[in-house]
């Protein structure tokens, strides 16, 4: 849940609530701990964090300074749970908690964004919503000139290899 | 399971000061020489001439080394993409990126080779640079690697027999971007290089804040034709991954290098600055079309993402053909899926992974396509997620793409979500400001997602020795960089041999005594690492058992394992310690 201010495009987190399912869990403090570092990378990819170039390739966002990553400070306290459904192919039933909140955290913000701005006619935002980029969705909504979210995509996509026709690299099977 | 402490909040045992923290930039070593980076400011260039004059006259300089001094084999990071574009670990004849590496200094100390970085001298003919990688798909774009053509560095498609949005009775469409993102762990990169004599085990050991080992170790050994066994690579503390440390990074062959050619320890800690364009992630572009029914259900999906694969080929551009199109689908049932994706080579920083690697991108592309179809439709967006989830009683479950689902209930989670949030409550408030006209509004979101973990599946090295005084030593080919590692599988071992936590020790990461190891990286570490501990701990038990019944001529299945003994259970003078 965040709350939004029309006159400003400012998101501020007030709450969010997570409920993973890692399987049988281990140290629920362990589980917990990946939970909230992973929601507060995720509602930062959200939010805030964008590395920035200009045209001509210079990085914009080369420091800490310029690269907003947030501190406790710009979070709210994060509320988890878990359900618990063991997973038949290991002995231990476990899953994977590394990831999780990261993964489910950034589209809840995201959404919540632009749900907050709905009734003014705002159906998306891109990542990260920042201060400028809702306030001049508000603006648009407000002046009637709400920009349409599709484009047609590049012609790149027509003229790729179909796929198994070409060896896949090895990206595609890519664990990390 | 009684008395188990699997479940229990143990505290983290590693979490103790003791001041004794092993951090690649605290190891102390005789005679090591800093290594220090020349980098190129601009985004695009030809390299015209390198004078390192003055920087080899500097106070505490031993030498400057360029692509043409070291001849190191142009090498990929972690997982290959496109053999055309693999990187120069220091440029050769031209620049693709503001940061790339075009010389390294090695010094005496950090501050002579930060100096002497200054005066080393290049001569750049600036080309023109592009950094969006849609622009760098169009016709025309400044290409990377000339002799590829373009700067397509990967790309698939569906073939065109299939229309996932045929029968829909409404279409919803956006092109979103998912952000570029720096990785910054909390420690940077760092590697210290230290050669060995002919004579010794180890012809190199490397110390390396590194997520994975001995890939490390591999692909040097493959890069420099040496015996992997008598290269030592080890992972003492580090500082946080979330990705972006594994693989061999181009600093990692030039500090190898380095010390080989001087017969000397070299070290390199990477500055802060360094690490802002050492690695990124994210990096999509997707084109997402969904077709839904009246009702809310879906018809199909049709993605189309362009990746951005840097100026390298880096397989973060390339995840959007695996881990993103794997995931394309999420929690619901969708009869038809079309996907398509493209990594783009562009004049940017390396990118690669960065904690959920691909998937965190589809889960965005997904959620956000689900709310823009339930605001078309005017249903709730829990509603509209309820109509469409993978049912209980359909798992396993195989998706359109081929993905396997073993099990999962996601309306029992977004359920208590939403019952954990109050949901009614808050879109009563949203709606009782929106009416009162207020200017700072609510916004409440939702997200059901599901991902793979540990997906390289696979198996994994654990061990575990018991010891004469009663502890225990487990060893394993995960490498924990701040998970928690030491006390989890302490509690597996402890839990299993009934040991106290105290006194399990616990060993990773040094491929000198960890015969092989995936690392930790994809949410692996519990499942794989975690099992094969876990099932070492338990035939070291059962051994104990059948010996123990032997020796007490007792029946096995009366052998107890309890407070650090193993003996007939509830007959406290039978039991060995």
């Amino acid at each position: 849940m965040v709350e939004v201010d029309l006159d400003t495009g400012h998101v501020t987190p007030l709450r969010h609530i997570a409920v993973d399912d890692c399987g049988r869990v281990l140290n629920p403090m362990i589980v917990e701990g990946q939970q909230h570092g992973g929601a507060a990378q995720g509602i930062a990819q959200a939010l805030w964090e964008q590395v920035v170039y200009d045209a001509e390739g210079t990085l914009l966002s080369a420091t800490l300074a310029d690269y907003a990553m947030p501190s406790a400070a710009d979070l709210c306290s994060f509320e988890v749970a878990n359900t618990e459904t063991p997973t038949p192919l290991n002995p231990l039933g476990v899953k994977g908690i590394g990831e999780s909140a990261t993964v489910g955290s950034t589209p809840a913000v995201q959404n919540a964004v632009v749900d907050a701005l709905s009734h003014l006619g705002v159906r998306h935002l891109d990542l990260p919503c920042t201060p400028q980029r809702v306030w001049r969705a508000i603006r648009d909504a407000e002046s009637g000139t709400l920009a349409d979210p599709w484009r047609e995509p590049p012609p790149v996509f027509a003229t790729l290899p179909v796929r198994g026709a070409a060896p896949a690299p090895e990206a595609e099977g890519a664990d990390i | 399971m009684a008395g188990s402490l699997i479940g229990t909040q143990v505290r983290r045992v590693e979490d103790r000061l003791r001041g004794a923290s092993t951090y690649v930039g605290n190891l102390q070593v005789d005679g090591l020489l800093q290594l220090a980076f020349v980098r190129s400011p601009l985004a695009h260039a030809t390299i015209t001439r390198i004078d390192a004059g003055a920087a080899l006259a500097a106070p505490g300089v031993v030498s400057v080394y360029t692509a043409h001094d070291l001849r190191i084999p142009r090498h990929h990071t972690f997982v290959r993409v496109n053999d055309t574009c693999l990187r120069p670990p220091l440029a050769e004849g031209k620049v693709r990126f503001a940061g790339d590496a075009v010389a390294v200094v090695v010094a005496e100390t950090v501050a002579a080779a930060a100096d002497a970085v200054e005066l080393v001298d290049i001569d750049y003919e600036p080309l023109p640079a592009v950094t969006d990688p849609e622009a760098a798909l169009a016709d025309g774009a400044p290409l990377q690697f000339e002799e590829l053509g373009s700067n397509l560095a990967a790309g698939a498609r569906d073939p065109d027999d299939v229309d996932p949005l045929a029968g829909a009775d409404v279409v919803v469409r956006a092109r979103m971007e998912n952000q570029r993102v720096a990785v910054v762990p909390m420690e940077g990169n760092a590697i210290t290089v230290v050669p060995g004599g002919e004579d010794d085990e180890h012809q190199l050991t490397v110390h390396v804040s590194t997520q994975m080992p001995h890939l490390l170790r591999n692909d040097a050994a493959r890069l420099f034709e040496l015996d992997p066994q008598r290269l030592r690579v080890v992972s003492p503390h580090v500082g946080g991954g979330f990705g972006g440390k594994a693989g061999l990074a181009p600093e990692h062959s030039v500090a190898i290098a380095a010390a080989r050619v001087l017969d000397r320890p070299v070290s390199w800690v990477e500055t802060r600055s360094e690490n802002m364009t050492a690695m990124h992630g994210r990096a999509q572009i997707h084109y997402a079309e969904l077709g839904l029914r009246h009702d809310g259900t879906m018809v199909g999906l049709r993605i189309r993402v362009v990746g951005d694969s840097d100026a390298y080929a880096g397989f973060g551009g390339a995840l959007a053909m695996g881990p993103t199109r794997v995931m394309a689908q999420g929690v619901y049932r969708v009869p038809a899926l079309s996907f398509a994706a493209a990594a783009a080579l562009t004049n940017t920083a390396p990118v690669g992974a960065f904690r959920g690697a691909g998937r965190p991108e589809a889960a965005a592309m997904l959620e956000r396509i689900m709310d823009m179809g339930a605001m078309a439709l005017e249903i709730d967006p829990a509603e509209i997620r309820r109509r469409n989830f993978i049912r209980p009683d359909q798992f396993p479950f195989t998706t359109e793409v081929g993905t396997s689902y073993d099990s999962g209930d996601y309306a029992l989670a977004l359920d208590e979500a939403l019952r954990l949030g109050g949901y009614d409550e808050l879109r009563a408030e949203q709606a009782r400001r929106r009416e009162a006209g207020e200017r700072r509004v609510l916004g409440i979101g939702l997200c059901s997602y599901v991902e793979i973990t540990g997906g390289g599946g696979g198996g994994e090295f654990g061990a575990v020795t018991v010891h004469a005084d009663g502890t225990a030593t487990a060893r394993v080919g995960t490498s924990a960089h701040g998970q928690g590692h030491a006390t989890s599988f302490a509690m597996l071992v402890a839990d299993s041999l009934g040991i106290d936590v105290g006194s399990v020790h616990f060993v990773q990461s040094d491929t000198a005594v960890i015969p092989t190891g995936g690392g930790t990286g994809g949410s692996r570490s519990l499942q794989l690492g975690g099992n094969a501990v876990r099932a070492a701990a338990d035939e070291v038990l059962e051994r104990a058992r059948e010996l123990a019944a032997s020796l007490l001529e007792a029946d096995v299945d009366d052998i107890v394992a309890a407070d650090g003994r193993v003996g007939v259970g509830g007959v406290p003078g039978r039991s060995f310690g």
